[in-house]
């Protein structure tokens, strides 16, 4: 059974300026509490509407992508007809959400353009791992094999030659600049987020997940007994203050974990 | 590498936001110079009351009169001054270009060397008059290849009537070029500040921010 939990603050930097939190994340089990599926998104800051963005990216990503679980024999599939079968969901997923983020902004009025958000979501079982990434943020799952770090990142972070050039889903460009994953493992605990946590929980130039920010973050989240509590870690989490010297960016923290 | 960057660095290791802006002193600007330095003094201002534009946005000047002169990249605070005409002056604009796609390549090495980010660099070229050196359309032509390959964003602002001005400055900078109302600058430079902490602040989708658009000063960039 998956035990997830995900929280969005809003960054010191929204709050000086009154913006609303343009983070959003979601996560909801299915198939009897094997699989867990997650979503977290992060609408660009300077576009008028993006806090609805990631709101509609990632609701709309986790229900379609449920669904998609519970219709699918996802546990028996052969792995290569998986990554195919996976990787066409994630990118009919993204154009629904593209269609949706146009009829909204039709009906108010407003250029789909503002609405921009990266996504970031997965689907995991005990023994598999189905993932899409669009923009940036990061998402980090158990590594029973390393002995180095027990911990690994999904996808390594796209090289730009300057700060902050990312892709949103409004994007022209959304197709090209996405990635999906299938991963078979171990797996008994998953993180995502956006990138508003990636300076304090990867390490940059070896792109490697920092132990010492997920370790006590995972002793933590076992100690709880429900998602209220793993809700609580979170809280207390992203509202270090310690953080706030890092970034003024939004904080994401979508966590799961499995317990048998 | 200069001593002075390496502790420029070390103090401030922010992301910068490189900014050139190509300021053409040359004698028909005299009747628009104060208004012209009443704007950038609202400009500098404006990017000091900003924390983090503070730290983030630097600043390098190329006047373009008798000669090209290049005024270091440094964080606003030191780049208070007043814009003198140069009375001997033409305008020598593709020498300017030139001067600043040279001098931001320079920097962002010295970026990669300290390990400091940078956002896309903004080149600002402001002009009443018809470019007069020999080689200014191929600088033209190096800046439009500079903005296709992503390594800056050019923004042309045409200043007066000066017959063929705007279908210059559209050579140097096809899709974001504009005309100057009248002359206001302060409204200009106020939009530049906006747009540069709205830059320092945030992601952007390849191109750039969605910016502010430019009525206050001017029709609309194209």
């Amino acid at each position: 059974m998956w035990l997830p939990a995900e929280l969005s603050v809003r960054g010191k930097g929204h709050v000086v300026t009154g913006k609303p939190c343009q983070d959003a994340s979601r996560s909801a089990t299915c198939l009897d509490g094997k699989w867990l599926v997650g979503a977290v998104a992060d609408g660009g800051g300077s576009l008028a509407y993006s806090d609805i963005g990631s709101l509609i990216a990632s609701d709309y990503v986790v229900a379609l992508t449920q669904e998609f679980i519970e219709k699918t024999n996802i546990d028996e599939m052969p792995t290569d007809e998986l990554r195919e079968v996976a990787q066409q969901h994630w990118l009919q997923t993204a154009v629904q959400i593209r269609e949706l983020l146009k009829h909204e902004a039709a009906i108010e009025g407003n250029d789909v353009g503002q609405y921009g958000t990266t996504l970031i979501a997965f689907a995991i079982s005990k023994n598999r791992l189905i993932a899409f990434q669009l923009g940036d943020g990061f998402l980090v799952v158990d590594s029973s094999g390393n002995e180095d770090c027990p911990y690994q990142l999904i996808f390594e972070a796209q090289q730009t030659e300057h700060v902050g050039e990312v892709t949103w889903i409004t994007s022209s460009a959304w197709q090209r600049e996405s990635r999906s994953s299938v991963q078979e493992g171990d797996f008994n605990f998953v993180c995502a987020s956006t990138d508003g946590l990636e300076k304090v929980a990867i390490v940059q130039s070896s792109q490697q997940p920092f132990s010492s920010f997920f370790g006590p973050l995972r002793k933590k989240a076992s100690d709880v007994a429900d998602a209220k509590g793993l809700r609580d870690v979170l809280a207390s989490i992203l509202n270090m203050p310690s953080l706030d010297l890092k970034t003024d960016d939004d904080k994401t923290l979508l966590l799961g974990l499995r317990r048998s | 590498m200069s001593e002075s960057s390496e502790i420029q660095f070390a103090e401030n290791p922010e992301d910068r936001v490189p900014v050139v802006l190509i300021v053409d002193v040359s004698p028909s600007m005299e009747d628009k110079i104060a208004e012209l330095n009443d704007g950038y003094s609202g400009y500098i201002a404006d990017l000091l009351a900003d924390p983090l534009a503070s730290l983030r946005v630097e600043l390098a000047i190329v006047t373009c009169g008798d000669g090209n002169r290049f005024i270091p990249f440094d964080r606003a605070e030191n780049h208070r001054r007043e814009f003198q005409i140069d009375a001997a002056g033409s305008t020598p604009l593709g020498g300017a270009v030139t001067m600043a796609l040279h001098e931001l390549e320079l920097r962002k090495q010295e970026y990669k060397r300290n390990g400091i980010n940078y956002y896309r660099p903004w080149l600002w070229i402001m002009s009443d008059g018809e470019p007069n050196d020999d080689n200014w359309r191929q600088a033209a032509a190096n800046a439009r290849k500079a903005e296709e390959d992503k390594k800056v964003s050019v923004y042309c602002v045409g200043i007066g009537d000066a017959q063929g001005m705007m279908e210059n400055l559209r050579e140097f900078s096809p899709t974001r070029t504009a005309k100057l109302d009248k002359l206001k600058f302060r409204e200009m430079f106020k939009w530049l500040s906006n747009s540069q902490k709205k830059v320092s602040q945030d992601k952007a989708t390849g191109a750039a921010v969605q910016l502010d658009p430019v009525t206050d000063w001017a029709t609309a960039f194209r």
